[in-house]
């Protein structure tokens, strides 16, 4: 899987710049990687109709680069959701069990928890994409990297001068769409 | 029903969008987003691409042939970029409709 050269080359700037601190997933985004991990044949139905196993590889590929993941409890939460959605049966306790580190509120070497108690939130963000999206604002502010495929979240970030990456474009680029 | 897959749902939307601005080709295209979408139990690929269009801003004066004429502010283009959403029926692949993809 190859990405086309430009944004290559700011995907490279992202990992050695935030290779560090860490990598910033929206819901979306954190569901196909958690999903994928636990069972890729799930990638392609329900809730995730829009990708493949290829994108959950292209995206375990480039979250490798970083140290961390860094989360928010409004976006586990979301993940949670959108997981029990999916899942049913057998299936969703297995997840929820093998992910449960993950949800669970401590920080680990590979998850990073921010908080989201005592932010500002940006009025107009807010009012517009919401709380999770809004406090992912607010905290990338604090010069953190962030990977999504929701669009008005990356042109959002972008307009902040935050480091963004649209994973569409990535898909795009990689000649998976 | 088969399902046409979304590479070839992208491919369809960026043929129609093509078409529809045949007249004003976008510039800097990119594929921006994806979604799948039930509308009236109508399974749709929601394709939204963004691309820089030129619109001519015009201000229609009065001709009177004067040294002032000269000074008058000409016609602008103001380049900006817009993001359309293009719907494909996942099921035919057909075209559904163009809407606009209002952003921040």
């Amino acid at each position: 899987m190859t990405i086309s050269t430009n944004l290559n080359e700011q995907l490279k700037k992202y990992i050695k710049e935030y290779r560090e601190d860490g990598i910033f997933l929206d819901a979306n985004v954190l569901l196909l990687l958690l999903i994928s991990e636990f069972d890729v044949t799930f990638v392609g139905g329900k809730r995730l109709e829009k990708y493949s196993g290829l994108d959950a590889q292209l995206l375990r590929g480039f979250v490798e680069k970083f140290s961390r993941i860094l989360t928010t409890a409004p976006i586990l939460t979301e993940v949670s959701n959108l997981a029990g959605n999916i899942l049913s049966g057998r299936k969703r306790r297995e997840f929820f069990d093998q992910m449960l580190p993950i949800f669970d509120s401590t920080d680990s070497a590979s998850i990073c928890h921010c908080s989201v108690h005592g932010i500002k939130l940006v009025p107009e963000t807010f009012s517009r994409l919401g709380f999770t999206d809004a406090s992912i604002i607010t905290i990338a502010l604090d010069k953190h990297f962030l990977l999504t495929d929701d669009l008005d979240l990356y042109l959002d970030a972008q307009n902040k001068g935050i480091s963004a990456i649209n994973f569409t474009h990535m898909r795009e680029a990689a000649d998976l769409l | 029903m088969s399902q046409i897959t979304l590479k070839d749902a992208v491919a369809r939307a960026k043929s129609h969008l093509f078409d529809l601005y045949a007249d004003d080709s976008p510039d800097q295209l990119a594929l921006e987003e994806i979604e799948h979408v039930d509308e009236g139990g109508k399974s749709q690929w929601a394709v939204t691409f963004g691309f820089k269009r030129k619109r001519d801003i015009s201000v229609v004066q009065p001709n009177n042939n004067s040294v002032l004429d000269l000074m008058r502010v000409q016609p602008k283009e103001i380049e900006h970029r817009v993001y359309k959403t293009i719907l494909i029926d996942a099921g035919t692949g057909d075209f559904v409709k163009m809407d606009m993809r209002r952003v921040s």
